[in-house]
């Protein structure tokens, strides 16, 4: 069941979310055409312009869907579908936080790609096999500690944001609790800020208490990517506490109007 | 007679309004219910209770045994008062979704409503009026092969060419082993279709039973017993 929510949660964003980050590849492309001249006129204003009114675009519309997705497919009338399905609380839950993180990854690699289309006119192409082949051979150069950092960031990357999707996915579920009344929306911004304000109170008392401690002493005398890993992995468990918050408040409070 | 559903002092709060006050019931399996009641009576709380939408404050519903859950909703066929459809959608791709969720759908049905209501499949939801995308909504509700069919005012919005398919459609679905509740104000149009009947009023039940007893006895239609109880 969590495999067919996927599929129809991957299909209603898709059908936004790949023209758009096309998009913006695309517009890097035919800014380069414009933007590598040695003059700068209005065409390479305009152009410079919207390049950038692209990405900036693609990224709010990117976080407006991940809260859309939720509060409209699952918390308004639609939820009167999604949750009379046959499936669980937890995927639909669940569904909803891999499909966003996907397009949070995608998207990213779109805009890399897009920066990338930008020097499009002034990459050297015709180098481009042997500086590959440059790079290929010398890859044994970096060290396997520096590949577990490379790695071990871009993961951590992609946990920050899980963690942020989470908590955008508990604040709107915090709008079906009673106490919110008649000002869901209001209730679920609140609880947004409760919930970072918290997340932050709590790591800087942990971050003081075992700075002065001997666990502290311990850990600081960890690697730098041990060091990491446990962060991610106090970020995963703060995910799954949100993830059970969610959870529960849909399954015991649910109240669709 | 098996009995498919059951209420057992089932009572839904929310802050100090009772919506539903300990109430209790059982229908049987090959029934046509009429779940009748003035708005605000607690018809809609208890239809969202019997699919899972809410959760009970105390008693308790079965499903086939069940509590409602997973295994209710493979079960339970479930028409809103609300279109519940995802707008982006073609109406084949709303068949498509389903019938990968729900097994006991049947696809060919489903096309053949389309066909008789003339609703093209490649149409897009958001282009349809109101009353076409309650028909869609119906016809899908309808094309399952469920055991439990709840239908909250399945009627409302429909010209009344409309309100006769869907009413024969309904009654088509009639079979010893499912169990229909039929949650309406527009008494006059739906009364020759009920097997029983349960009143509702300010979340407790007034009347209930079989249709025919109840004429019988009352010596009314179910439209004027209606107009009586509820007087205002």
């Amino acid at each position: 069941m969590l495999g067919k929510l996927l599929k129809y949660e991957f299909k209603a964003t898709g059908r936004i979310l790949l023209p758009l980050y096309g998009a913006m590849v695309l517009v890097g492309l035919i800014t380069s055409f414009f933007i590598n001249e040695n003059s700068f006129g209005a065409s390479q204003a305009i152009f410079t312009m919207m390049y950038i009114g692209i990405c900036i675009v693609s990224v709010v519309i990117t976080l407006l869907l991940v809260i859309q997705r939720f509060s409209k497919n699952l918390l308004s009338d639609e939820g009167y579908l999604m949750f009379t399905l046959p499936v669980s609380t937890s995927s639909l839950i669940i569904s909803k936080l891999i499909v966003a993180v996907c397009w949070g990854i995608v998207g990213t690699i779109a805009g890399i790609l897009s920066g990338i289309a930008l020097f499009a006119t002034v990459i050297p192409w015709s180098d481009i096999p042997e500086m590959l082949q440059y790079i290929f051979t010398h890859l044994g150069a970096i060290n396997s500690r520096d590949w577990l950092l490379m790695f071990e960031t871009i993961v951590g990357c992609i946990f920050s944001y899980a963690l942020f999707v989470m908590a955008i996915y508990t604040s709107l579920s915090v709008g079906q609790l009673p106490f919110a009344g008649k000002h869901r929306k209001a209730a679920s911004i609140g609880a947004f800020f409760v919930i970072y304000i918290i997340y932050t109170a709590v790591a800087s008392v942990v971050g003081v208490d075992l700075a002065t401690s001997a666990p502290g002493a311990w850990l600081m005398s960890l690697s730098v990517p041990a060091q990491m890993a446990i962060a991610m992995m106090i970020q995963l468990v703060v995910i799954f506490i949100l993830f059970l918050l969610t959870r529960f408040f849909l399954k015991k409070h649910l109240n669709l109007e | 007679m098996t009995t498919l559903i059951e209420a057992k002092n089932l009572t839904k709060r929310f802050g100090n309004l009772t919506a539903l006050n300990g109430i209790s019931f059982t229908l049987d399996a090959g029934r046509i219910v009429g779940l009748l009641g003035p708005n605000g009576s607690g018809k809609t709380t208890l239809l969202k209770i019997m699919n899972g939408l809410l959760e009970t404050t105390s008693g308790e519903i079965l499903i086939h045994g069940n509590r409602p859950g997973i295994e209710t909703k493979k079960i339970v066929s479930y028409l809103p008062e609300r279109t519940y459809l995802n707008d982006w959608m073609k109406v084949k791709d709303i068949i498509s979704f389903f019938a990968d969720f729900y097994e006991d759908f049947n696809e060919n049905k489903a096309r053949g409503m389309m066909k008789d209501m003339d609703i093209e499949e490649t149409a897009r939801l958001k282009t349809l009026s109101k009353g076409t995308k309650e028909k869609v909504q119906l016809a899908m509700v309808m094309a399952r092969d469920a055991q439990v069919y709840l239908l909250d005012e399945p009627i409302g919005g429909v010209d009344p060419a409309a309100r006769d398919y869907i009413l024969d459609t309904i009654l088509k679905q009639y079979n010893p082993y499912a169990t229909v509740v039929i949650s309406t104000h527009l008494i006059t149009d739906v009364e020759r279709i009920f097997d029983d009947l349960i009143f509702l009023k300010k979340g407790e039940i007034v009347l209930e039973g079989n249709v025919d007893d109840i004429r019988s006895r009352e010596g009314k239609s179910v439209d004027e017993l209606f107009r009586e109880v509820f007087k205002c």
